[in-house]
């Protein structure tokens, strides 16, 4: 609030007992100099309507009672500041006792139910704690993390990131006495999203610390068994299907792949397309699209076709050391192209190059995925997009490119300048998207979940009358197709969900 | 019309901070069965706000027990109970022992040991003493739920609100408790009631470092019920707390050993008030300097001092501090009120002193038991052990040396005693008033009088008193609580009624600011955290009194005893 006039916030009122469903009110707030939420909140207490409920206590960022939702985002009330059309609602996934409430009692009961509780019980007098410790107990409880929580919302409470973090607490606190093997599964039942690490008030890495507990977990064996069967076809066969290295080239148009088979792609190419495995096996459409863009945009690429390999994330998730081995073998492999930039339709191989990869060596070239990249092929005019595409279209963030990179606009300025094309934005976008599912090796272990989350996105598209969902990711799309069908039909209506590289060559196949 | 649900245990605990929390461990260590009754979530009250540091005696060669008594009877200006500093003293640092034991951990030195070398020494401390937790209050409040947990016989009323206590003859027999998600009553009976409800910082909102929930609830309803009060006059600002912008106002910065060796305090025409060493002085001592010259009209445009820290940045063991305090996010306020230069030590920034903590409460003995049989007070809500002044970190100490004494003496007297039940008329007269809340078709909403008081405490009985001040504070506490007898407005929601909260605590709040503003009309001196402008002078000949405060026969009266410094004796 710059300038000193009043302003208008709307405010979630919901009382079980009476109303069907939560209802916003608007208030007007007088000017307040710096003014905060909590005390946009205290002067309708106290002005207008002392039957608000919202909880609060320290006023200043220590006790987490006053986290909300604001515009849609958990946020301590306290700490944020106050803004003309601000929407305030309850914390998600947490019964409301009234308004803006919710309940915050019986902690200590599911702590025990849940055998998370520190046994203190070896030397005491003399303690080192190693730092993870010192960063996790600086935890708030504000239960944002819940909220935010796309396997808490779809009713699976195992992997709850509170949990996540008061479990890994006891991990890390040397003066533990008890062996908490038993506390590392539920580290899997997260589609490592990261929407929980994105707004946690306390600043925890959460990703990163269910990366170091999923290690844990798979050195003393103690994750779900499905996950096993991943291993050995990405460290044998080269993928996660245990499928044959030709069976990559079989998605290719027919021409490219006889090209490809007369080695017609020179060794000295300047871009390396990496396909991954998902869009190589499993999803038909993503490769032909992909190398008929490139086809007509000229670009100098090559393929390592059959000789291409599993990047190893799938490994990466499940913490596994032998992640190390493969992604060894892919970084030699890619340098061997001499290639300068490398381009891949999958979010996941993009996350292992650019995030992990780096931890263990130097692929030795600049890494787009194929959002960045089509965005600047247009950008350069290499590439036009002169079709029309008259449907209402939604994207979907990946949660490996948007709140792993921020790499939100591009796909959004591709998808806009398409002729005809009626764009609609969820509710719940960008770097405060709901996770699809499809992530973190949920879906192997645990498909039944990830379908329930992937229903939980699709209804969001609807919900703004999309007629196609476009993402960016291969394992993505595939789980929201899944999504899709678990709908009775006539709620999913013609709902389709496409990735964005098959919108760009449906465009460019106009021309 | 609610429910009304019976429990019958053999102690039970009001109030789920450090003290009350340990009182349930220890006395369901004992093996009796506890009820453990929090207002919220547990532990969710000012213990959750804390530093949670905590002093010990002795790490340092030359300090013991017996140093530390003598620095608390010094610090408190000779009012302390002395039998209460005694057991502080002695049992310190094995309540350091403890809380770790349940879970809390202290910044340790590179050898993983709490030494010397990792100890802190805070302002009327001789010595190095006093240990860091990394995790503040939010992991003292984990630790305590862990131990709450851990502990067999113990069951948890949350989002429990306190009422009244049961009393019958000279005996407390139980409490009545409303569920405030539904409305309903609880009668918990017991053999022992131990209250650990905590202080009434939130008498002086926004100008204190306290959370919401402090109002005072212990010290309102054991007045009702009879129980004597001591030093009700005494409260403790910390020198040290933002005061502006208004949502930060009040807002919690540091006591005195920030100042370090070469802090100053500037007052608003430029002056330099205090140039060094204002870290060894007492929270007392600083904040009466301060208020001087704020009372004399120096102050800065947002009235309080400048206080400039940049002299310190070349001293190593300051610099570490902030290093330790940026690394718990202590300061970020500062960074968020006053901007970097300031947060970097380089600027000087506005300080205010800030309503922290109650020293007064229900008058206790060693064993924490009050004047009335079977009820106990620990923590905050009792009062003697910190005289006129506490030391910084000698507070969390308390609730847990005070806690486990409590507790064992508690479950002690539980087993000795039959089956308590509470009169049956009692309980229907108690239930009744309480309905009769509901409903109410007044023109204030209780939370209104609720800012009046606050202002009226803020203005009048605040850091400076005087006659005048006190005489009209103690007039507008009569008003207002006639405005909540008879005209306030109450709806009928029986899910969380906020107002039916709001005008049960300030119910509490006007009994907490009548005793205070009584007990510092009747103090005419100067002493610790009292300070009377038209009696700037401490006068030990005729001020080394306690002052007790109870009702009786619907009276407030009132006597004022010689100090135990004075008789050698117990307060």
């Amino acid at each position: 609030m710059n300038k000193r006039e009043d302003c208008h916030i709307k405010v979630s009122r919901y009382d079980p007992d009476e109303d069907q469903a939560p209802a916003l009110k608007e208030y007007r707030v007088p000017y307040i100099e710096q003014g905060t939420v909590l005390e946009a909140l205290l002067h309708i207490y106290e002005e207008v309507d002392s039957t608000l409920l919202f909880h609060y206590g320290c006023r200043s960022g220590i006790c987490g009672k006053c986290a909300v939702r604001i515009n849609g985002k958990t946020a301590l009330a306290c700490k944020t500041p106050l803004e003309d059309g601000m929407v305030v609602q309850p914390l998600d996934n947490l019964p409301v006792i009234r308004d803006l409430a919710v309940d915050r009692a019986g902690l200590l009961d599911t702590l025990r139910e849940k055998e998370i509780l520190l046994s203190p019980g070896k030397e005491t007098e003399k303690v080192l704690q190693p730092p993870e410790y010192f960063n996790l107990i600086r935890c708030i409880e504000c239960l944002s993390c819940l909220s935010n929580c796309p396997v808490v919302g779809a009713g699976e409470e195992e992997g709850a990131p509170l949990f996540g973090v008061k479990a890994a607490e006891l991990c890390y606190d040397a003066r533990d006495s008890k062996d908490r093997t038993n506390l590392l599964k539920a580290f899997y039942t997260c589609t490592t999203c990261g929407a929980c690490t994105e707004f946690c008030s306390s600043e925890i890495d959460l990703q990163g610390i269910i990366g170091a507990m999923r290690k844990r977990a798979f050195a003393a064996g103690a994750f779900p068994g499905p996950l096993l069967k991943l291993e050995a076809p990405v460290l044998n066969m080269g993928n996660i299907y245990g499928a044959t290295g030709e069976d990559r080239t079989a998605v290719f148009p027919r021409e490219i792949r006889e090209r490809f088979e007369k080695g017609a792609y020179g060794e000295t190419a300047e871009t390396l397309l990496f396909m991954g495995c998902v869009p190589s096996y499993l999803d038909m459409r993503i490769v032909p699209s992909l190398l008929q863009i490139l086809e007509s945009a000229k670009v100098d690429y090559t393929l390592l076709g059959k000789e291409e390999k599993c990047c190893g994330f799938p490994l990466y998730l499940m913490g596994a050391e032998s992640f190390e081995t493969q992604a060894r073998k892919v970084i030699g492999r890619i340098r061997d192209t001499g290639a300068r930039e490398l381009v891949t339709p999958c979010a996941g191989c993009y996350k292992a190059f650019k995030r992990v990869y780096p931890l263990f060596g130097d692929p030795g070239v600049e890494v787009y995925h194929t959002v960045q990249y089509l965005n600047k092929l247009i950008d350069k005019k290499h590439l036009k997009l002169k079709g029309e595409l008259r449907k209402r279209v939604t994207y979907h963030d990946p949660c490996d490119l948007g709140r792993g990179f921020g790499i939100f606009e591009e796909p959004r300025g591709i998808l806009k300048g398409i002729k005809g094309l009626e764009y609609r934005e969820m509710k719940r976008n960008r770097r405060n998207v709901r996770c699809c599912g499809g992530g973190g090796d949920v879906q192997v272990h645990n498909p039944e979940l990830a379908v329930a989350m992937a229903v939980q996105r699709v209804r969001d598209a609807l919900e703004v009358g999309a007629e196609i969902i476009v993402s960016g990711c291969a394992a993505c799309k595939d789980n929201l197709k899944k999504g899709v069908r678990a709908l009775p039909k006539q709620e999913r209506g013609k709902l389709k969900v496409m990735d964005i590289t098959e919108i760009v060559a449906k465009t460019t196949v106009a021309e | 019309m609610g429910m009304i649900i019976f429990h019958h245990f053999d102690v039970l605990v009001l109030g789920a901070g450090g003290a009350g929390c340990t009182a349930a461990i220890t006395a369901a260590r004992q093996g009796a069965s506890v009820a453990l009754v929090s207002k919220e979530a547990i532990a969710g009250g000012n213990t959750r706000m804390s530093g949670a540091e905590m002093t010990s005696s002795g790490v340092q060669e030359g300090d013991s027990a017996e140093v530390l008594k003598e620095d608390m009877i010094r610090g408190g200006e000779y009012l302390n109970a002395t039998e209460l500093v005694d057991t502080l003293a002695k049992n310190a640092s094995s309540a350091i022992r403890f809380v770790e034991s349940l879970g809390h951990f202290f910044s340790r030195d590179e050898d993983g040991k709490l030494s010397g070398k990792v100890a802190k020494r805070f302002g009327g401390h001789s010595y190095h003493r006093s240990f860091f937790a990394p995790g503040s209050g939010m992991a003292l409040a984990r630790a305590l739920r862990n131990g709450v947990a851990n502990t067999e016989g113990i069951s948890v009323f949350e989002d429990a609100l306190l009422v009244c206590l049961f009393r019958e003859e000279e005996e407390i027999k139980g409490a009545l408790l409303v569920n405030l998600k539904t409305s309903d009553c609880l009668i918990l009976e017991a053999p022992a009631t131990v209250l650990a409800t905590g202080g009434c910082g939130w008498l002086y909102y926004p100008q204190t470092t306290n959370n919401r929930s402090a109002t005072g609830d212990g010290i309102g309803v054991a007045f009702e019920a009879g129980a004597e009060m001591v030093d009700m006059e005494m409260i403790q600002f910390f020198p040290f707390a933002i005061n502006h912008p208004p949502h930060l106002a009040g807002s919690i910065l540091d006591e005195p050993i920030l100042a370090g060796p070469r802090g100053k305090l500037i007052n608003g025409l430029g002056q330099v008030v205090a140039d060094r060493d204002i870290n060894r002085m007492t929270r007392a001592q600083v904040t009466a300097l301060m208020a001087k010259e704020i009372t004399a009209g120096r102050a800065t445009q947002w009235g309080g001092l400048k206080l400039d820290l940049s002299g310190n940045l070349d001293v190593p063991e300051m610099l570490s501090y902030k290093k330790m305090n940026d690394e718990r996010k202590t300061f970020e306020k500062v960074r968020e009120a006053y901007g970097e230069a300031a947060f970097d030590w380089k600027e000087p920034w506005d300080v205010s002193p800030s309503t922290h903590y109650m020293l007064g409460g229900v008058k206790i003995d060693q064993n924490g038991r009050s004047g009335l049989k079977r009820l106990y007070a620990v923590g905050e809500v009792a009062g003697g052990m910190m005289g006129a002044n506490r030391l910084g970190t000698t507070s969390i100490s308390d609730i847990f040396v005070m806690g486990e004494v409590a507790g064992r003496d508690a479950a002690g007297l539980s087993k000795e005693s039959g089956i308590h039940s509470i009169r049956t008329s009692l309980i229907k007269r108690e239930v009744e008033k309480f309905e009769s809340l509901f409903g109410k078709k007044g023109e204030n909403r209780p939370v209104k009088i609720k800012r009046e008081l606050q202002r009226i405490m803020r203005e009048n009985v605040g850091i400076v008193r005087d006659e005048k001040r006190l005489d009209h504070a103690l007039s507008e506490i009569e008003r207002l609580r006639q405005e909540l007898e008879t005209n306030t407005s109450i709806s009928e929601l029986r899910r969380y009624n906020t107002e039916m909260l709001d005008a049960l605590e300030l119910g509490n709040m006007l009994n907490c600011a009548k005793l205070i503003a009584t007990g510092a009309r009747m103090r005419e001196e100067s002493r610790g955290a009292h300070l009377r402008l038209d009696y700037p002078q401490k006068d030990d000949e005729n001020w080394l009194k306690n002052i007790t405060l109870w009702k009786e026969d619907g009276q407030l009266k009132a006597l004022a005893l010689p100090a135990a410094a004075v008789t050698g004796a117990r307060a």
